[in-house]
Parts: C-alpha cells; sequence; structure tokens
C-alpha cells in the first residue's frame, strides 16, 4: 500500500491507496502513530483511495483512534467510499472515528 | 427512612390483653371454687362468705390489670399519632412507666424502625457519597478528553495535574509532567511566570499568550502555535492556579492565508485596473491627431481586461473547488488528443521564446475519467508556466506514462528551476517567488493552485521535483477510466 501525505494549512493529510487489509492497517497506523507527536494531533485520513477494509484495517484504524484520543484528538477520516462507511457503521467504529466528506471539511474541524 | 424493609413486630396478639384480664378472672372463680368446697363443709355461711372475698379480691386485681393495659394502650395511641404527625425520634416515641408486654413491644418496635431508619440514612449517605464520587469520576474523565490542554500548579509552582491533551502540546507525557516545577514544563518564561504569580497571588484576572513555536530558520519545522490561558482555580483565590493550553495552529494559518489572499487579491485586481483608467484618461485626453496613440493606449486597456478577467476566472474557479462546487462533467478524456491539441496551441509562443517544445506519447494511452476542460485547465497552466520560465535555448517536454490504474503526465523544463522553500508554497493562491527572473514574467499566482486543486478533485495530485538552476518536473498523476487499466 502505498500512504501519501501533504499538509493542508497546519494539518497533515494522509492518503492511503488501495484496500486497507493485512498489513496495510499496521502501516497506516503506524504512519499515523508517528506523525500524531509531530503534528500535535493536526491530522486526518484521506480515505478517498481505500476501496475496502478488513478486519486487520479496522484493528488498525481502532488502535490509531486511541492513540489519538489518549492525545485529546480524534481520528478523523474523509472522503470514504460508501463500502467502508458501511463497514465502520456496522461493526460500531463509526461512533468512534469523526467521518467527513472532504478533506477541506476535516481540515476545517481543526479551526 | 425504611423502604421495602420488612419489620419484625414482636408477638403480641390484638386479644392477647383482654384474654389475660379473662385468665385472671376464671382464675379467681376456680380458687373461690376450692375455698368454697373446703369451708362448704364447716357449714354453708363461712364458704359463701370466703367465695364472695376471694371472687372480690380477684376482681380487684382483674380491674387494676386493665387499667394498666388501658393506660399502656393509651400512650401507643398517643405515640403513634404523634409519629403520624411527622415526629421520627425514637426517645420521644418510646413509652415509659410500669412495665407491661405491650409497652416492651412497642418500645422494640420503635427501637427497630429506628435502626432501619439509621441503616437506610447510612445506605443513602454512601449512596451520595457514590453519585458524588461518579460524578468527580466523569469531571475526570471529560478533562481527559478534553483537546485542550489543562494543567493545574499549586502554590510551590509545582504541576499537580495534567490532562493528556497538556502531556501532548507541551511535547511530553502526563507522568513527566505532573510533579515538575511548571517552569521546566512551560518553556516560555512569561507564561511560566504568569502561572507562579497566579498560584501565589491569586489574581482573578486571566492572563492570556499566544506563543509561535515555529522555526523561522527551518521551514520545514511543523509550525504550532500554541495559546496559554492562566487564572486561578477559584477567582481570587490563592493557591492553585489553571493553565488552558490551545492548539491554535490552524486558526493562524486560516487567518494569515485569509489576510494573504486579500492582500494578493487586491494587489493583482489593483495593477490592471490602474493601468486601465491611466490609458483610459490618456486616451479621453489625446488629441485627434494623435490617433495611434489612441489605438495603442486601447491595445493595453483590452490586455488588462483580459488580464482581469483571467485572475477573477481563476479565482472563482478555485473557490468553487474549495466550496465543495463538485460540478465535474464526468467524460472519458482521451489524454494523448489533448496534449497533441496543445503542443499546438504552444508551438508559436514556444518558437518564439526559442524554446523546443516535445512531446512524447506511448503508443497506446488508455482514456482518463474526468471533467475534459478542468483537466485541460489544469495541463495547460502547468506547460504554461514551463514555457514562461525556460530561458531562450531551453527545452520543454511533455512525457505520459501509464502504470497499473494511473496515468503520469511528466512537464519537464530546462528553466530556472524552483528552491526547496519555494516549492514547499508553490502551489499557494497567488504565490511568486521572490526571483527577479520570475517577477519579470507576468503571472497572477494562480495557475497551479488552480491546476492542485483540479487534479485533486479527480482523485489525483501533482508533485513537483526540481534542483535551482537546473529546471523542473511537474507530474500530474491521474487514475484511468474504469476497465481501461
Amino acid at each position: 500500500m502505498e500512504i501519501r501525505e501533504h499538509q493542508v494549512g497546519a494539518v497533515a493529510v494522509l492518503e492511503p491507496r488501495g484496500a486497507l487489509v493485512e498489513d496495510a492497517g499496521a502501516l497506516l497506523r503506524d504512519r499515523v502513530v508517528d506523525l500524531h507527536r509531530k503534528q500535535l494531533g493536526r491530522l486526518a485520513i484521506d480515505a478517498g483511495g481505500v476501496p475496502y477494509i478488513d478486519s486487520l484495517g479496522l484493528e488498525a484504524l481502532l488502535d490509531a483512534s486511541e492513540v489519538l484520543i489518549d492525545s485529546g484528538r480524534s481520528l478523523k477520516l474523509c472522503g470514504a467510499c460508501e463500502t467502508v462507511r458501511e463497514v465502520l457503521d456496522l461493526v460500531g467504529l463509526a461512533s468512534v472515528v469523526e467521518q467527513y466528506e472532504n478533506v477541506q471539511d476535516a481540515v476545517r474541524s481543526f479551526l | 427512612m425504611p423502604t421495602a424493609q420488612s419489620i419484625a413486630v414482636p408477638k403480641l396478639s390484638p386479644g392477647e390483653s383482654s384474654v389475660a384480664t379473662l385468665g385472671l378472672c376464671a382464675t379467681g372463680i376456680v380458687v373461690a371454687a376450692i375455698f368454697s368446697a373446703v369451708w362448704w363443709a364447716d357449714g354453708p355461711w363461712p364458704g359463701l362468705a370466703g367465695v364472695v372475698l376471694v371472687s372480690l379480691l380477684m376482681l380487684i386485681l382483674a380491674y387494676r390489670h386493665a387499667r394498666s393495659r388501658s393506660e399502656t394502650l393509651g400512650r401507643i395511641g398517643e405515640a403513634l399519632l404523634s409519629r403520624s404527625q411527622g415526629e421520627s425520634e425514637a426517645a420521644a416515641l418510646r413509652i415509659g412507666g410500669a412495665s407491661s408486654p405491650e409497652q416492651a413491644a412497642w418500645n422494640d418496635l420503635i427501637d427497630r424502625m429506628d435502626a432501619l431508619e439509621r441503616r437506610a440514612l447510612v445506605r443513602e449517605s454512601a449512596t451520595t457519597r457514590l453519585e458524588d464520587r461518579g460524578a468527580v469520576g466523569q469531571l475526570q474523565v471529560a478533562c481527559e478528553t478534553l483537546p485542550e490542554g489543562m494543567l493545574l500548579v499549586n502554590a510551590e509552582g509545582v504541576v499537580t495535574y495534567a490532562n493528556r491533551a497538556a502531556a501532548t502540546l507541551l511535547g511530553s507525557t502526563v507522568p513527566q509532567v505532573v510533579g515538575t516545577p511548571a517552569r521546566s514544563v512551560l518553556s516560555d518564561p512569561d507564561v511560566a511566570e504568569a502561572v507562579e504569580r497566579t498560584g501565589v497571588e491569586g489574581s482573578s484576572r486571566r492572563m492570556t499568550f499566544e506563543i509561535d513555536h515555529t522555526e523561522e530558520t527551518d521551514p520545514a519545522t511543523i509550525r504550532a502555535v500554541l495559546r496559554f490561558s492562566v487564572r486561578p482555580v477559584r477567582p481570587g483565590d490563592a493557591g492553585v492556579a489553571m493553565v488552558i493550553i490551545e492548539d491554535i495552529t490552524q486558526q493562524r494559518v486560516a487567518a494569515d492565508s485569509r489576510s494573504s489572499f486579500l492582500a494578493h487579491a487586491t494587489h493583482e485586481l489593483r495593477t490592471p485596473l490602474t493601468n486601465i483608467r491611466l490609458y483610459a484618461e490618456s486616451a479621453i485626453d489625446a488629441k485627434p491627431e494623435e490617433a495611434e496613440s489612441v489605438r495603442r493606449s486601447l491595445n493595453v486597456i483590452q490586455q488588462e481586461s483580459r488580464r482581469l478577467e483571467t485572475i477573477v476566472q481563476d479565482m472563482l474557479s478555485i473557490s468553487e473547488i474549495e466550496a465543495g462546487g463538485r460540478s465535474l462533467r464526468i467524460d472519458d478524456v482521451p489524454l494523448g488528443a489533448m496534449l497533441e491539441q496543445m503542443r499546438l496551441e504552444f508551438a508559436a509562443q514556444a518558437e518564439a521564446a526559442q524554446l523546443e517544445l516535445r512531446l512524447e506519447l506511448p503508443p497506446k494511452l488508455p482514456p482518463v475519467r474526468g471533467d475534459r476542460d478542468k483537466l485541460g485547465v489544469a495541463i495547460h497552466n502547468l506547460i504554461g508556466n514551463a514555457v514562461k520560465y525556460t530561458p531562450a535555448g531551453g527545452a520543454v517536454s511533455i512525457a505520459v506514462e501509464h502504470e497499473g490504474r494511473m496515468l503520469r503526465v511528466a512537464v519537464s523544463d530546462t528553466g530556472i528551476g524552483i528552491s526547496e522553500a519555494d516549492q514547499a508554497k508553490l502551489f499557494q493562491r497567488f504565490f511568486r517567488a521572490e526571483d527577479k527572473r520570475v517577477r519579470d514574467v507576468q503571472g497572477t499566482g494562480l495557475g497551479l493552485a488552480l491546476a492542485r486543486e483540479v487534479v485533486r478533485l479527480h482523485d489525483g495530485d501533482i508533485e513537483v521535483q526540481s534542483t535551482p538552476g537546473q529546471g523542473a518536473t511537474f507530474t500530474l498523476e491521474i487514475p484511468v477510466a474504469e476497465g481501461a487499466g
């Protein structure tokens, strides 16, 4: 899996490209953990390039979310496709993760 | 108050008192009968007198017994009345005087009720304490999950509480912060002094500091602007200072961006407007024989009007995209044909600038899925920039590569190149490098910002690689149409 990173204002946006399955989840989690301290928690995940997600990916998202919650922040996911949104909803992660339509909305939530 | 508790009432049936009285009378009659039988043997009168005497004695005893019990019952009745009127003190409800089974039963009942009430009070008190503790627990959880940092600092200047956000914002951990002198945790001396002063003096005034932790010398450093609000926990009360730490970096960036946008927009709009006004005045003031001068003025006015139109159009396009106006007219876009068309459009300009313009297309190129016009604007801006900023004798090449589901268009030039610091700001609206060679070329600083917004709208992106003096390569990456990869 390829994970790109770019800044929008003061917010770091991670862009995973590909399905969040098997080891890909751990990769994303590690990037979030690495970034959250440098960014003081100002980060968002642009999930527009994630077509689907498996249990390991969900676990990784939960881990990443806990890391952010521990610093008084929360995981912001934007542009997730319907499949990913449905899965998050089914497993109850939708209430843990903040979801936004697009990157701009996620960035604006830091204002 | 006793609620659903059962109270063990002493066993005393309601008719017990009268049964006892009747028993006493019966006993007296039996005793009198025995006496009369014994005395009857000596003649009827002495026996009869004995029976009457014993019976009278028994009747007196029974009367006294009954009166004593009725008095007890009367006092119980009074106590019940007091209870019904709200008296709850056991001492007031207990009855004294001669001991009787009714009195003992009533007092026992009152004692048990009193014990139950005391237990209920203890339970209620414990429940209240637990509820209070629960509220405190909830409060602590709320503090822990606050996005704002919170520190409590005692009069000795030592941190006694830090939530997790505070630790993160201070670049530390909760165990490292708690128990540490505030001065060593808060890097800014003004904030540390305010905290110490508040803890000692208890000033009720809230003091606010905004500290910019951006390293000006290192542009790669991530910016962090923190706002520290210092005040005592209770206004005017010395002892504990509270520090609230807010991360206002994004607010500051947004405010700076707005100011910068306004300043740039005003400047960009004012320049052509000033030219239009000046040349219009010149044309108006021209004498009839100065027709050539009027023509030149009108030409300038026309050029500047077009420039204004371009600026306003670009600004509107960016604003539309940023505001979420995803009005893409999606279609299969044959990128090869579009690039060939652009090469023809730029050929004359490249020739005039003495540049070599190359287009390298692979033999087979899948279409991309997107908005033909918007993608055209993005690619047009990339090629236009390359042509504008490449000195005479240089070359501009456009190469296309197809890999997996992505298609890459690389626009390379042999121009002046872009410094690393400028690369970081290149896609910001109105950004133009300070380099004189850039400033000498007319531009709005909106083209690249617009190009990147458009490409991102298509789930793609634009990257730049450059070494100053050795040209630059802008790579636009965009997904191919489904089924075409």
